[in-house]
C-alpha cells in the first residue's frame, strides 16, 4: 500500500493508488464504476440520524457570585443540620430531630430546584451558542453537518414541531448545501413556531393595552403589564421549547431589557419618528387609549425581542417580525374597545 | 329598473377601470439565457417553463417565494410577439423527455421564442390592496451558441480578426486540424485579380477547419454562421477568409480595389455590419435579467485546451456585455441587466460534494467578469444546477470507505452507477491534464412520470433570484 505517502487528510484512499497522489492542489478523484448493488439508500431515515446527532456542543457560561454564595449556604446549612441530626438522635431528642429533618428536607428541596435552574440556565446560555452556529451554517455553501444540526434543533422543540419536522426531513434533498438545508428548517419548522409566538405576542399586547385602558389605578398597571409580560415570555419559550424556571426568566428579562436598552436604541429612534409622524392619529385617541397603546407596544418590542432570544437560530431567509405590524393590530383593537362603552366608564372611574 | 341598470352600467364602469389598473401593474420581463453550444440552454428552457406550468402541481420549488406562499394563480403559454421567429419548441421537447426510451430536447439550429404570462397574487406593496391578480410577462429567447460568439466580432476589423486566426491557427490542436486550410491558402494571389469561385472553395476548407474544431471540441469558433448558417446557407456573404500571412508587409490603407483581399474584406464587413449587428440588436436589446449557462464539466473532459478555449470564449463574450469601453455596444445592451446568474450546468453530473468545488471553478473562470460587472452595479450569484436531474444519488463502501456514488442511465439506456471523480476548484495545471485527466459521464433523461415535473437543482432559487422581486 502507499499508506506512507506524505498526503492531505481530506481525500480518501482510493486516491492514493493513483500516480499524482503527490501534487495536493491537483489529488483528484478519479471516476470510479461501482455496481449497483452495492449502493445503500439515499438517506439515512430520522430515527438513524437522531442517534448520531443527540449530542450537543456544549456553551460555557459564568453564574453570578451570588449565586456561588447561595450554593455554598445552602450546602453549609445541609451539612449543618446533618451533624445537629446526628447530635440529636446521640441525645434522643426527638423534637429537635424532627424539626432538623424537615428543615433537612426543605434545603435539599431548594438544592435541587438551585440545580435545576442551573442547568435551565445553561441552555439558555446554549441558545446563544446555536444561534452562533446557525449563523455560520447560513453563510456556507458547502455541505456538511448542517442537517445533523437542524436535528439536534429539532429534537428540543416543542410537542407539536415533530410533524412539521418529518416535512422538513422529507424535503430534504441530497444536494442541499448547509445554507439550503437550513433556510428549509427556517422555513418548515421555526415558521410555524414563530407564527405561534407572534399571535402569543400581538395577544398578550393587546391585553395588557386594554387592560392599562381601563385600569383605574397606576399601581395595578405596573403589576398587570409585569403579569402579562411574565406570561408572555412563559408562552414564548413554550414556542421554542425553551424550559424557563425562575432564574432563566429574570435572566432572559434582564436581557431583553439590555437589548432593549442597547441594540433597540436605534430601532427605538425609527419608531419614535414613525409614531411622530403619526401623531395626529395619537391625538384622536383619549389618554387612556394612548397609554394603552404606550404599553401595548412596549409589551410587543418586549416580546419581539424575547422571540429573538429564544429561536434557536437567527432569521436567515424569513422576515424579521415587525413591531409596527403588530402594534397596528393592538391599536385596531383598542379603537374597537374606546367605541364601546366600557372605556368611558373607566374613564369617569379613575378621574374619581 | 332604472336603479338597477345604473348599477349594472357602475358594476362595468368599475371592472373596467379594474381591468385597465391590472394592465398598468403588469411587468415584463426579458430573460436572456447565455451559453456556448451544448452548455444546456434549451434543456434549460424547457425546464423552466415546465416548472413553472406545473408550479401549482407537482413541481418541487420550496426556494420560490412565489409557490411556497401559494401566491400562482396560473401559467399559460400565449403567442410570441416576433412572429417572424419560430416557436420555443416546448411541446417536442417534452415529447422526447417523456418518451419510454428519454432522449434530450433537440439543440437550436435557429431562433425562437417563447412568451409565458404569469398570473399571481401580489404579496406585497400597495398592488395588494389595488388588484387581486397581477400578470409578470415572460419572454425567453432561444439560439444557437454558436452565434453568441459572433458578438465579439462587433469590436474587430478585418486586419485584427485575421491576426487572431493567424495567432490561434497556432495553438495546440488547431495545428493540425489546420493543415488543409493553410496547404490551400498558399495558391491564393491575396492581391490577384478577384476570383469568386477559389474564395468560394476556400472558404469551404475554412468552415470545414472551423467544424473540426467544434468536433474536437473547441469552443472558440468563429464566425459561429459557419458551423451554423441557418437561412444563410450558401449565401457569398458566408463566403470569406481570414488574411494568413505577413501583416506587417501589407499596406491596409491601400488595398487594391478589385483584388481577392479587397472582396474579402468587404465581406467580412458586410458579415458583421449585415448579419451579426442586426441580430444583436433586433433580439439581444433591453435584457432585463441574464443566466449565463457554463458547461465546465464537458470542456474538462474534453482536456486542458478546451478548457482554456471555453474560458476566454466566455470572458470574450462577457467583454462585449461591457458597457463602460464600447459605446456601441453600450447602445445595444443598455444596462438594464441588473441581476445575473453565473451557473454551471449539469451539476448532476457530478455528486453533491463536488458542487462547492464546481461552483468554485466557475467563479474563478469568471473572476474579472464578475468583479467589472459587480463594479457596474450587477447583482450576480454564481450557482450550480441542473435544469433537468438525470442521476440519483446513494452511498456506497468502496475499498472500506463510504463513498457518494451516482446511478442514472448512460446515453444507450444502460443503467449506470458510478463515482464520477473530483472536480478542481480552479483549472489543473497542465501536468495534470497529462497524467489523469477527467470522465464525467453523461447521462440519459430520467424515466419518470409524464404527468409529473421535471426533477431539477437549483431550477427554483435560480426562479427566485431571477424573478422573485418581480413577483413579490
Amino acid at each position: 500500500m502507499t499508506d506512507s505517502t506524505p498526503d492531505i487528510q481530506l481525500k480518501p484512499r482510493i486516491l492514493l493508488d493513483t500516480e499524482v497522489a503527490e501534487q495536493p492542489p491537483q489529488g483528484l478523484r478519479k471516476a470510479v464504476q461501482v455496481p449497483s448493488e452495492s449502493v445503500v439508500s439515499e438517506f439515512p431515515s430520522l430515527e438513524e440520524d437522531f442517534q448520531v446527532s443527540t449530542s450537543r456542543p456544549q456553551g460555557h457560561s459564568k453564574p453570578g457570585k451570588w449565586f456561588w454564595l447561595l450554593l455554598l449556604g445552602l450546602l453549609l446549612g445541609t451539612a449543618q443540620l446533618g451533624v445537629t441530626l446526628w447530635q440529636g438522635w446521640q441525645a434522643l431528642d426527638f423534637l429537635s430531630m424532627a424539626w432538623a429533618a424537615l428543615l433537612l428536607t426543605l434545603l435539599i428541596a431548594a438544592l435541587l430546584s438551585v440545580g435545576r435552574e442551573w442547568m435551565r440556565f445553561r441552555r439558555l446560555e446554549h441558545r446563544e451558542h446555536l444561534q452562533q452556529l446557525a449563523l455560520g451554517y447560513s453563510q456556507s455553501p458547502a455541505i456538511g453537518d448542517a442537517k445533523d444540526f437542524c436535528q439536534t434543533l429539532l429534537a428540543q422543540m416543542p410537542r407539536g414541531s415533530e410533524t412539521h419536522g418529518q416535512r422538513w426531513h422529507a424535503s430534504l434533498e441530497q444536494h442541499y448545501t448547509d445554507r439550503e438545508v437550513l433556510q428549509l428548517f427556517e422555513q418548515q419548522v421555526m415558521a410555524p413556531a414563530d407564527k405561534r409566538a407572534l399571535d402569543e405576542i400581538s395577544r398578550e399586547a393587546s391585553a395588557s393595552a386594554a387592560l392599562i385602558a381601563v385600569s383605574p389605578f397606576v399601581l395595578l398597571d405596573m403589576l398587570l403589564v409585569l403579569w402579562r409580560n411574565l406570561r408572555m415570555i412563559n408562552r414564548i419559550c413554550d414556542c421554542y421549547g425553551v424550559k424557563t424556571g425562575y432564574l432563566t426568566k429574570v435572566i432572559l428579562l434582564k436581557k431583553t431589557v439590555r437589548t432593549m436598552l442597547y441594540a433597540g436604541a436605534s430601532e427605538l429612534l425609527a419608531e419614535a419618528s414613525a409614531w411622530a409622524l403619526g401623531g395626529s392619529l395619537t391625538a384622536k385617541l383619549s389618554t387612556r387609549m394612548a397609554q394603552g397603546l404606550g404599553a401595548g407596544v412596549l409589551t410587543t418590542r418586549f416580546g419581539v425581542q424575547a422571540l429573538k432570544l429564544c429561536r434557536p437560530i437567527p432569521f436567515i431567509a424569513e422576515s424579521e417580525p415587525k413591531i409596527s405590524v403588530i402594534a397596528a393590530g393592538v391599536l385596531k383593537q383598542l379603537r374597537g374597545l374606546e367605541r364601546g362603552p366600557q372605556a368611558s366608564d373607566s374613564k369617569e372611574g379613575r378621574e374619581a | 329598473m332604472s336603479g338597477s341598470g345604473m348599477q349594472s352600467l357602475f358594476g362595468r364602469i368599475q371592472t373596467k377601470a379594474h381591468q385597465t389598473a391590472s394592465r398598468m401593474a403588469d411587468q415584463h420581463v426579458k430573460l436572456a439565457v447565455t451559453g456556448l453550444s451544448g452548455a444546456g440552454k434549451t434543456a434549460f428552457i424547457t425546464s423552466l417553463v415546465n416548472q413553472l406550468l406545473e408550479g401549482n402541481g407537482t413541481a418541487n420549488l420550496p426556494f420560490f417565494t412565489l409557490t411556497k406562499e401559494q401566491r400562482l394563480v396560473g401559467v399559460r403559454r400565449v403567442a410570441q410577439p416576433d412572429v417572424r421567429l419560430a416557436r420555443f419548441a416546448y411541446e417536442q421537447g417534452m415529447e422526447a423527455l417523456n418518451a419510454a426510451q428519454p432522449s434530450w430536447p433537440v439543440p437550436t439550429r435557429g431562433v425562437s421564442q417563447i412568451r409565458l404570462h404569469v398570473r399571481y397574487k401580489p404579496g406585497q406593496g400597495v398592488s395588494r390592496y389595488l388588484f387581486d391578480q397581477s400578470t409578470l410577462i415572460l419572454d425567453i429567447l432561444d439560439y444557437p451558441g454558436e452565434w453568441l460568439l459572433d458578438l465579439p466580432l462587433l469590436g474587430m476589423d478585418f486586419p485584427q480578426w485575421s491576426a487572431f486566426c493567424t495567432q490561434q491557427m497556432e495553438e495546440g490542436g488547431r495545428e493540425v486540424l489546420s493543415q488543409p486550410f493553410r496547404q490551400a491558402m498558399k495558391n491564393l494571389d491575396w492581391l490577384g485579380q478577384e476570383n469568386e469561385l477559389q474564395l468560394q472553395q476556400l472558404a469551404e476548407v475554412f468552415r470545414q477547419y472551423l467544424s473540426d474544431c467544434k468536433k474536437h471540441g473547441l469552443e472558440l469558433v468563429q464566425p459561429g454562421r459557419f458551423v451554423l448558417p441557418g437561412e444563410l446557407e450558401g449565401a457569398p456573404v458566408l463566403q470569406f477568409i481570414p488574411f494568413i500571412g505577413e501583416q506587417a508587409q501589407m499596406d491596409w490603407q491601400h488595398i487594391p480595389s478589385g483584388s481577392n483581399l479587397a472582396l474579402a474584406m468587404e465581406r467580412f464587413e458586410q458579415y458583421r455590419t449585415k448579419v451579426v449587428k442586426p441580430f444583436y440588436k433586433a433580439y439581444f436589446s433591453d435584457f432585463d435579467r441574464q443566466i449565463v449557462l457554463v458547461d465546465c464539466l464537458s470542456a474538462l473532459n474534453r482536456g486542458e485546451q478546451a478548457f482554456d478555449e471555453l474560458q476566454r470564449a466566455i470572458n470574450w463574450i462577457l467583454k462585449s456585455f461591457d458597457y463602460g469601453k464600447n459605446s456601441l455596444l453600450r447602445r445595444m445592451f443598455s444596462p438594464r441587466i441588473d441581476k445575473l446568474v453565473f451557473a454551471a450546468s449539469k451539476a448532476d453530473h457530478i455528486t453533491p460534494d463536488q458542487q462547492d468545488n464546481l461552483i468554485r471553478l466557475l467563479e474563478s473562470m469568471v473572476h474579472n467578469a464578475r468583479q467589472d460587472m459587480q463594479y457596474r452595479g450587477v447583482r450576480i450569484q454564481t450557482t450550480a444546477l441542473a435544469a433537468i436531474r438525470a442521476s440519483n444519488v446513494g452511498q456506497t463502501q468502496y475499498q472500506g470507505q463510504r463513498l457518494s456514488v451516482l446511478s442514472g442511465h448512460d446515453l444507450n439506456g444502460q443503467p449506470i452507477t458510478l463515482y464520477p471523480g473530483d472536480v478542481p476548484a480552479r483549472r489543473p495545471a497542465p501536468t495534470f491534464w497529462q497524467s489523469q485527466g477527467f470522465e464525467f459521464p453523461n447521462f440519459a433523461p430520467p424515466l419518470r412520470d409524464p404527468l409529473t415535473a421535471l426533477p431539477h437543482i437549483r431550477m427554483d432559487q435560480m426562479l427566485e433570484f431571477l424573478l422573485g422581486d418581480k413577483l413579490a
